[in-house]
């Protein structure tokens, strides 16, 4: 056994390919060995590049080295299941030392991450258990014991015995020596050396080591002329400014003839960077690959398939049907499925599948039905069981059955071809993840049901993560610095260069604090200690600064994504170097000019227009009064809004229309009937018809309007000789336009005269302000229409504010204290003047969003639309990139 | 070498034992702990490990560790330690401290963190479960509570506070339940009565000289008789009795005055109180019982989720460490030092956990009792009262750092002369230290605006504030660091007491052009850009929210004419409808307008992508490629830019697999809590104004403080549910049949209001001190009013200044008080007009060119691919670059291509194939008959007897070679070498004729001179087993040059990603045929359709 031993960049890996192709030429079969499977592909492209004709599987990654020698009787389990079966046994065991964390998924994750510290270091549950050991490692070495069993009882194996399987067999491989080159590696476990060792013993096999003085175990041999890549150091005010600026400088080294692929970008926090530059390069227009792994959870795989599943187990509630059926491939984004959703929404909350077939045989679903059906076709299963290796495979069945699209044209850019190899890589991943666990239970364990299976299927899927394939030619190489450390380009960002992540710290573990560590290595079990982990840290930076043939870059934001202030790390020279990261944006894509607002012109749609308002009802009119843009959206183009959240449905639009039925039915009976009576009857239909959810919210309202309504019915002032509710009338208000209304209640004092009264069941105060609001013009317009269509003068209209029981309006009532405003008097002619106007500037195309009453905006549901709000008052720029001055 | 003054250097040196240090305003406390920290390691030799140092915000903990490094930089030794160190705020450590002892904690240790929003989100979904289920489960008894609480609609909300309260006290819902009446013990009706009686009866003639007099002390005795009767009489009856009550003062003997007052104020409401407490006690019974639900909920929602919040990272430290006295030793025992920042913020749970960490005489405390601001977070400055008490009764170190280091003295001595009175504040004299140039002008100045209407007061001295922002930029002289400069717009600040007073202030700098940053200005949500990108998700969400659609249509991302919005709708009939129409059928859009056309078709080109991306691609990335494609350009540093960077920071947020309905559900809450104050991040925020709360402002300074609305009033009264840790909760009630309006309150309501209202008060001058204490070289005292008299803190400032009555003057006036002077302007009519430039300054930003994109072929190709790329490239698109099968899913090998499997009909025929291949490879098994049936036909056929015999052969010899620049793999069956020359054989196990099969190689063609450019010089074959056909493929140049032409189409059509259709026969066994593949026409449109438009 041969160690090449040099600092990074002194060309190690230059030797090792220099000696497999000597070795190839000399008829021999050899292989390099390298930690990670981008590295395989990485090695075999550079090789076949170079002409050299081999066979691919000559470079391969450890796992499957090991895979290889340990041979087919030596499966490892997959990592869902090893995960479930520490699961189960931390249930099943009860271990009073792990107390409530025994329950948490993340326990799991830290019993895994100990079983693997434990193996890496050649120890075996068996002899783990044979010392003495505190209460939390002797528990530890119980779930380790249980679970290795399982696993073996399943037909896998665990690492460790793989190892030892492939060590035992080291010799035996065609009886022939091999010849290996290990490259890559930071550091060997004492698993990986037992290997090592036992493979020098059998073969011609040569190591590259960086200059550790630690690893004494091989002889020393030489070293390059180590690389001296340009460093830059380039300080940002924030990771966007960062990623702007990396994507500045990579499009300058592409135009000074740096091909992408010659680009790689180093990520430690992927959570922070991988979306922030994918996102940035997508917007310069740089192509680039992201070697990371992408969660399982949120897939419409996941979601569409995972969530039928649970619908079926928990009922079919419809909100939850509604998330997983939107994730369906084929139908999910159809327009029927869109008016399907809405349908369902208003019903909500409900839950069967009888309620969501009904919705989808209405009218407008198109072939929905037929499809739902498919999708509904699961909510037998509940009831059977089945053999963990059947539900696995009747989930696969249900996945190749529904997760298909339909017609598929050729994607229009590599931005969508990503988004369509999602689809088909996370359905794998579903598949993969659903039948992984079914080896959880033992053979003897016989029938499931679907809810034991799922129960422990689902947290795979949720656990589960996949990979988007991309093997573009010219694209810039995102990928992580671990993954990045071998990679050999011509120009290398490494962002994110903070004191937060370079050296990334280690925790101790959880199980065993590196006091207990020592104790063990002093018993021959050499697990690593936290600040062993921490000098691998160096190493990796000591890799990563030497991988640029001729340019690193490293990168560093003063503040984090929250916002809040960091240091750059301790592996840079100083802020007095620093470049300051430049602000930038890309070019083109010019903006959309602005359509042509305010004004229709065509005549062809001034004649739609008129002929669609020939008739308008009062409200309409006041709209057209407040806002001629309200109007037009509201009544032109009748815009529909969403249908309400069931806790948001409870809103002063539904308690209004309660109050007015029950006041409808008050004065039809003359207001001898029990008002509150009426109130309860309406207010329990309101509870039906608007499908409002029971709860605390639903009483206080109904507590609140019923002590509004035994007011209302014992508040009267004036006794009039006839009272009529709801009273419709027709006004013609201009030539060719006809108002249309319903007056709430009109009072006949006499032959002459009447008291007009709406009423309001909206805040007092608002109501109070429609005195003075000039787009009001109900009042008015009711007393045109009671004199042009009753006869009758109007001696005072009042708006109720029924809340507070409150009057507010015009004129005045015989034998009533009220304080109304006097009767304006050209109060009438006004209203029907400014109606006429604002109908006419209609008719004439005038549609321009400007408010009587700006007040009144909130309450508008076209205020977004409008833009009366343009954009951005101000555009003052905040000094950025080198201006700090 | 620093100068330190005395009191610093005693601080920063003293070590023996605990002490409580009070550091003023300015006096360079940051300092003195880095120094201290710094000679603690240098000199102590303590390692930062053993140094725990707790700041008050996130902010102060990286200044602190920011400016330790750099006293310890060149020291890779130190700084590798200090990496390691324990600087941070208190739930910094608890975090910390949890996570490394998350086992005995009890807790998940990957658990997360609950921001504040999203806690509060699964509190109120948990408050609402706990009263719902209160309705559902005890609906009497609720609809009881309901008629009975006051204002029940805000019930939830003030349970929550209420709750939060309560845990910050370090109490137990349980524990509060049973926290007895403040006035148990107290006289009944008739024990009041008798009180009276006997206070009456004491009444000589002297008392009685008037018969006013003497018929006030007969009604007294009558009523009081009345009261003895209704003892234990109903609470309305009762009620009504004490409204009855008939004490009116002005009729009785002054001298005795006193003792009825007394009686009327305290004992006849303290005998209401106990009513109500009587009446009420079964709903106050049911509210505690919802307090528990809720508690349990909460705390069980977040086990499920294996989240904290905030208040969880201290309660589970403390229990923790109270429970696992292990833990605390070693905690104890590795802490030497416990150095704690703004002591006087901390709550009472807060103080429980320092006692739990800190050994004896290792406690190093720091604050000032007239800085603590925080009591609606439930900081008690009476906790660090009492320990400097503890610390000077115990003789330990207790010292006073005064010297100002920040401030004028003429800001100083305004900030002792308007406060050192006041009530929550400890007199004491600010010591000025810093040198400035000499200044003729007075630094302090008060602008006192008048107005007629209420509405326009506070407009009107928003105007008057940019007004005086602009007078001083480039003109008021300030001293820098070399010696004077003139004032930027980054020097100055508005400070304002209520968060809801800053929009007309906005809106004034908004107006005037002023640069300005404000942490609580208008939600980007609510702004143009915010309202666009909402509207275009709801419409990828779903296009059916027509006014997000017409949102979005008009908006900037698309462009349309209002025209163009009524035709669309005209196409069908609604807005939606006519979008579907027009999306099937585009010929519709010749009756648009040209330029509404090409914006429509791209808008629907669009839309149908984005939707098909939004299942798959982060929130962020798709928000950032809609506003891009839709040819959106945003600028850093920008109002428009930081609105979008905004959006995009949220939907990147740590939760990035959430889906877009999740997105859109959260951005409503989100928008909820942008009402509240966000901290300012202390990035450079450039040459702006800042604009923030006073609380925000804490700890930090500016040269020009501006404190703006003055006579705006804090908190007034208590809430409804109300809490306080010395008498526990109170509630207030109201009862429709006693028209009471203003609530009847229970004994605990009756004591937490009295102690609410003082402590406000203490509270809102202490706010009044940190706000002054900002100041460095100038501060505005600002305040508008319509009456005669004013409010709040500038009440303060109208009565020390005696500006009361002062007539308004266009010239402010100086005045002259004590020893200093201010300025004064008392102005009633709105400022001169100024307005700044408009300054867009883009020449910093660089505008780069999107790059000519090329090479966006794969770099590897497989054999198979190929062949299926020959045959149709849109199968080849939809199986092997798309990845979809109707096969069984093949687990994605990263080592290996990343392709999808073989496409076949039938998964059996597939494994029989991989079976024959495998007995042809040599591979033993124990093999079905079928399979070795056909191997044998090849190992009898005469290739197979010939590769027997030959003198090299190789097996499933796999490999990779550059053609024309792309790397092809394959695997070769068979080749061998024998005298006849190299053989390259490939076995097929299709099942087809003889004749097909003759067919079929022509097919086959391209991957055998694929083999042959691997292998060099060779005769090829393909035997196709099942009609045991074998038939030579030309491999020579020809076919050789026909493969590379192949791979280099390949490239290109990957390159443009255009996969050509080639209908033919092959399609009717081609699986997509009526699927995916638009080759067979008719499909119902709709479904094959992954669009909705």
């Amino acid at each position: 056994m041969r160690i090449v031993r040099g600092a990074p960049g002194t060309g190690k890996t230059a030797l090792v390919f220099r000696e497999f192709k000597q070795a190839l030429a000399g008829g021999r079969e050899p292989r390099i060995v390298v930690p990670t499977a981008t590295l395989v592909r990485h090695f075999q492209h550079e090789l076949a590049r170079d002409g050299v004709i081999c066979r691919p599987r000559s470079v391969i990654s450890l796992a499957r080295f090991v895979a290889e020698l340990a041979g087919e009787a030596c499966p490892l389990a997959p990592p869902a299941l090893t995960r479930s079966l520490i699961r189960a046994s931390l249930k099943l065991l009860e271990l009073p030392a792990f107390a409530e964390a025994a329950k948490t998924d993340g326990m799991a994750s830290v019993l895994e991450e100990t079983i693997t510290l434990f193996e890496n270091a050649g120890c075996s549950p068996e002899k783990l258990a044979s010392r003495a050991l505190a209460p939390r490692a002797k528990a530890f070495a119980r779930v380790w014991g249980a679970v290795d069993k399982d696993l073996q009882a399943a037909g896998y194996r665990s690492r460790l015995a793989q190892f030892r399987a492939a060590i035992s067999n080291t010799l035996a491989v065609n009886g022939i020596p091999m010849d290996l080159w290990f490259d890559g590696f930071i550091h060997f476990s004492q698993l990986e050396v037992e290997l090592l060792e036992a493979l020098g013993d059998a073969g011609r096999v040569v190591i590259t080591a960086g200059e550790d003085p630690d690893q004494t175990l091989f002889d020393e041999v030489t070293s390059g002329v180590a690389r001296r890549p340009q460093m830059t150091e380039v300080a940002a005010d924030s990771v966007e400014r960062e990623a702007d600026d990396i994507a500045r400088r990579i499009l300058e080294l592409n135009a000074a003839g740096t091909p992408f692929r010659e680009i790689g970008v180093a990520v430690r926090d992927t959570a922070v960077y991988e979306h922030l530059l994918r996102g940035v390069f997508e917007r310069f227009g740089i192509p680039a690959r992201f070697y990371f792994s992408r969660a399982l959870a949120g897939h419409p795989a996941a979601t569409f398939l995972g969530g039928l599943i649970d619908c079926a187990l928990k009922g079919w509630d419809h909100r939850d049907a509604l998330g997983a059926l939107r994730a369906d491939p084929r139908m999910g984004l159809s327009a029927a499925f869109d008016r399907f959703e809405f349908e369902v929404r208003e019903r909500l909350p409900d839950r069967g599948v009888n309620e969501l077939l009904k919705v989808a045989s209405l009218e407008g679903m198109g072939d929905y039905k037929r499809r739902l059906a498919d999708c509904l076709a699961i909510r037998q299963w509940p009831e059977e069981s089945l053999r963990p290796a059947d539900w696995a495979r009747r989930m696969e069945q249900l996945a190749a059955k529904l997760f298909l699209p339909g017609r598929l044209e050729p994607v229009a850019s590599f931005a969508d071809l990503d988004s369509a190899r999602s689809l088909t890589a996370g359905l794998r991943a579903f598949t993969e993840a659903v039948s992984d666990v079914a080896g959880l239970w033992p053979a003897e364990r016989g029938l499931v049901t679907l809810a034991e299976y799922w129960a422990v299927a689902v947290q795979a899927v949720r656990e589960a993560a996949y990979r988007v394939p991309d093997d573009r030619r010219d694209v810039v190489h995102v990928l992580s610095s671990y993954e990045a450390r071998q990679w050999d380009v011509s120009a290398l960002f490494v962002c994110g260069m903070t004191n937060r992540d370079y050296p990334k710290r280690s925790s101790q573990n959880l199980l065993f604090p590196d006091t207990e560590i020592d104790a063990l290595r002093r018993v021959g079990i050499p697990l690593r200690r936290t600040s062993e982990l921490e000098e691998d840290e160096d190493k990796l930076w000591g890799e990563l600064r030497y991988r640029a043939r001729r340019e690193l870059i490293v990168t560093w934001p003063r503040h984090d994504a929250g916002g809040r202030s960091v240091e750059a790390s301790r592996y840079l020279a100083g802020r007095d170097a620093v470049e300051v990261a430049q602000a930038c944006v890309p070019a083109g894509g010019e903006p959309n000019r602005r359509g042509a607002r305010g004004r229709l012109v065509s005549e062809e749609l001034l004649a739609a227009v008129a002929g669609a308002h020939q008739q308008m009802s009062v409200t309409a009119v006041e709209d057209l009064a407040q806002c001629r843009f309200k109007f037009f959206a509201g009544r032109t183009l009748a815009l529909r809004t969403p249908p309400d959240r069931p806790e948001e449905r409870l809103q002063p639009k539904v308690t209004g229309l309660i109050m007015h039925e029950a006041l409808e039915e008050w004065l039809k009976s003359n207001r001898r009937a029990d008002f509150v009576a009426l109130f309860e009857e309406a207010f329990a239909k309101a509870c039906r018809e608007k499908h409002l959810p029971p709860g605390f919210r639903l009483e206080v309202e109904r507590t609140f309007l019923r002590g509004i309504a035994a007011k209302v019915s014992t508040t009267e002032q004036w006794q009039p000789e006839e009272t009529r509710a709801e009273v419709p009338f027709e006004l013609p208000l201009m030539p060719g336009i006809l108002i249309k209304g319903r007056m709430d209640r009109i009072d006949r004092m006499n032959d002459t005269d009447c008291v007009i009264v709406d009423y309001k069941s909206g805040r007092t105060k608002r109501v109070e302000s429609f005195t003075q609001n000039k787009a009001k013009l109900q009042g008015p317009l009711y007393a045109l229409a009671a004199r042009e269509t009753l006869g009758l003068r109007t001696i005072a209209m009042m708006y109720v504010a029924v809340r507070e029981d409150k009057r507010f309006g015009w004129g005045a009532v015989p034998g009533a204290e009220l304080e109304l405003l006097p009767m304006p008097e050209d109060w009438i002619e006004a209203a029907q003047a400014l109606a006429v106007s604002r109908v006419e500037d209609l008719l004439a195309g005038l549609i321009e969003a400007r408010p009587t009453e700006e007040a009144d905006c909130r309450f508008c549901d076209f205020r977004d639309a409008c833009h009366v709000k343009q954009d951005t008052v101000q555009e003052l720029v905040q000094v950025v990139g080198g201006a700090h001055a | 070498m620093r100068e330190f003054t005395g009191e610093q250097l005693s601080a920063i040196e003293y070590r023996r034992l605990d002490a409580c240090v009070v550091a003023g305003p300015g006096s360079g406390k940051t300092t003195v702990l880095v120094e201290r920290y710094k000679r603690l390691v240098e000199r102590e030799g303590l390692n930062p490990n053993q140094i725990l140092a707790i700041t008050f915000t996130e902010k102060a903990a990286a200044n602190m560790k920011s400016r330790l490094a750099a006293e310890f930089r060149g020291d890779s030794t130190r700084l590798r330690e200090l990496e390691r160190g324990w600087v941070s705020t208190i739930h910094g450590f608890c975090n910390r401290l949890l996570r490394e002892n998350a086992i005995a904690a009890g807790l998940d240790p990957r658990f997360t963190m609950l921001d504040e929003r999203q806690a509060e989100d699964l509190r109120s979904g948990c408050m609402n479960s706990a009263l719902d289920t209160m309705v559902a489960e005890r609906r009497e008894e609720a609809l009881g509570l309901i008629d009975m609480i006051q204002a029940p609609m805000f019930l939830a909300g003030q349970l929550k506070s209420v709750y939060d309260a309560i845990l910050a006290a370090g109490r137990t819902i349980q524990e509060v339940r049973t926290v007895p009446s403040p006035q148990a013990g107290g006289p009944d009706a008739a024990g009041l009565a008798d009180i009276l009686l006997a206070i009456v009866s004491q009444w000589g003639d002297a008392m009685l000289g008037t018969p006013v007099r003497r018929d006030q002390k007969r009604d007294l005795q009558e009523w009081a008789l009345r009261l003895r009767e209704a003892n234990g009489a109903p609470f309305l009856v009762l009620k009504q009795v004490l409204a009855d009550c008939p004490i009116n003062l002005t009729r009785i003997h002054p001298d005795v005055r006193p003792v009825v007052k007394a009686f009327r104020d305290d004992a006849l409401e303290a005998l209401e109180s106990s009513l109500v407490d009587a009446e009420t006690s079964r709903h106050r019974t049911l509210v505690f019982d919802v307090l528990e639900l809720f508690d349990e909920l909460y705390r069980r929602r977040k086990t499920e989720i294996g989240a904290l919040d905030f208040n969880d990272l201290e309660r589970r430290a403390i229990q923790m460490l109270r429970e696992h006295p292990d833990v605390r030793k070693r905690v104890r025992e590795q802490f030497r030092q416990v150095m704690l920042d703004e002591y006087q913020d901390i709550n009472e749970q807060q103080a429980d956990l320092v006692a739990l960490i800190r050994g004896a005489d290792q406690f190093f405390a720091v604050g000032d009792p007239n800085q603590s601001i925080y009591g609606f977070r439930h900081a008690r400055p009476e906790i660090f009262r009492k320990y400097r008490d503890e610390v000077v009764g115990e003789g330990k170190h207790s010292a006073e750092i005064l010297h100002n280091f920040r401030s004028r003295a003429a800001i100083l001595a305004t900030v002792e002369a308007l406060l050192n009175s006041a009530t929550g504040i400890d007199a004491r004299q600010l010591l000025p230290k810093r040198l400035f140039h000499d200044k003729v002008e007075p630094p302090v100045e008060i602008l006192r605006v008048l107005a007629t209407d209420k509405d326009e007061a506070p407009e009107r001295e928003a105007r008057w504030l940019a007004y005086r922002i602009l007078a001083m930029r480039g003109s008021l002289v300030l001293s820098g660091k070399d010696g004077t400069r003139l004032a930027e717009f980054r020097d100055m600040a508005i400070l304002c007491r209520v968060g809801d007073a800053m929009q007309p202030i906005l809106d004034a700098l908004d107006d005037a052009g002023i640069p300005y940053v404000c942490g609580r200005r208008q939600s980007f949500l609510t702004q143009r850009e915010g309202l666009d990108i909402r509207a275009a998700l709801h419409t990828l969400a779903n296009p059916r929210d027509e006014v997000a659609l017409a949102t979005v249509l008009r908006s900037q991302l698309v462009g349309l004419s209002d025209e163009a919005l009524l035709r669309l709708k005209m196409q069908g009939h609604s807005l939606i409808s006519g979008l579907n129409v027009v999306g099937f059928d585009r010929s519709r859009l010749s009756g648009f307008a040209p330029e509404d056309a090409e914006k429509l078709g791209s808008f629907l080109r669009n839309l149908k992508r984005w939707r098909v991306a939004q299942a798959v691609v982060s929130l962020d990335v798709l928000i950032s490629r809609v506003l891009t494609e839709s040819g959106f350009r945003w600028q850093p540093g920008t109002v428009k830019g930081d609105n979008v960077e905004e959006f995009l920071r949220l939907a990147r947020g740590r939760n990035a697999g959430r889906s877009l309905s999740d997105f859109l559900v959260e951005l409503e809450s989100v928008e909820d809590a942008a009402s509240k104050e966000a901290e300012l991040s202390d990035e450079d925020q450039g040459n702006r104004v800042q604009v923030m709360t006073t609380h925000a402002a804490k700890g930090l300074e500016f040269p020009v403080t501006m404190i703006a609305a003055m006579e705006r009033e804090g908190r007034k009264g208590a809430p409804s549910v109300s809490y306080t840790p010395e008498f526990g909760m109170g509630l207030r009630w109201t009862d429709a049949r006693a028209k009471e309006k203003d609530g009847l309150k229970d004994t605990w309501a009756k004591a937490n209001g009295d102690r609410l209202k003082d402590r406000e008060e203490e509270e809102g001058n202490r706010l009044l001190y940190v706000a002054m204490t900002r100041a460095e070289e100038h501060l505005i005292l600002s305040y508008s009013m319509t009456g005669k008299s004013v409010g709040g803190w500038a009440k303060k400032v109208d009565e020390y200044f005696q500006l009361k009555g002062q007539p308004p003057a266009l010239e402010p006036v100086i005045a002259r008080t004590g020893e200093f002077a201010v300025t004064a302007r008392i102005v009633d009519t709105d400022p001169p007009l100024l307005k700044l430039e408009r300054s867009v300054s883009a020449a910093s930003v660089v505008v780069m060119e999107r790059p000519e994109v090329s090479g966006q072929h794969d770099s590897t190709v497989n054999v198979t691919s190929l062949v299926a790329f020959g045959l149709c490239p849109r199968r080849y698109y939809l199986q092997r670059y798309l990845g979809w099968t109707s096969g069984r899913a093949r687990r994605f090998d990263p080592e290996e291509l990343p392709e999808a499997e073989d496409e076949v009909a039938d998964t059996s025929a597939a494994e029989l194939g991989t079976m024959v291949h495998s007995i042809l490879a040599g591979e033993p098994g124990a093999w079905p008959p079928r399979a070795v049936e056909l191997a044998s036909v090849f190992q009898a056929s005469e290739l197979g007897l010939r590769a027997s015999r030959a003198a090299k052969a190789e097996r499933e010899w796999d490999f990779i070679i550059d053609v024309a620049g792309t790397l092809v793999r394959g695997t070769v069956d068979l080749w061998f070498q024998d005298d006849a020359g190299q053989v390259i054989v490939d076995y097929k196990t299709d099942d087809i004729s003889a004749d097909g099969a003759r067919t079929k190689a022509a097919e086959y063609a391209p991957q055998l001179a694929l083999y042959a450019i691997a292998l060099g010089q060779s005769r090829a074959y393909l035997h196709f087993l099942r009609p045991n056909v074998v038939v030579e493929v030309a491999v020579g140049e020809g076919a050789q040059a026909a493969v590379r032409r192949l791979v280099r189409d390949l490239g290109t059509a990957q390159n443009s990603l255009q996969f050509d259709l080639n209908v033919g026969d092959h399609c009717r066994a081609c699986s997509f045929y009526k699927g995916m593949c638009p080759a067979e026409s008719g499909g119902d449109q709709e479904e094959s359709s992954v669009a909705a438009v």
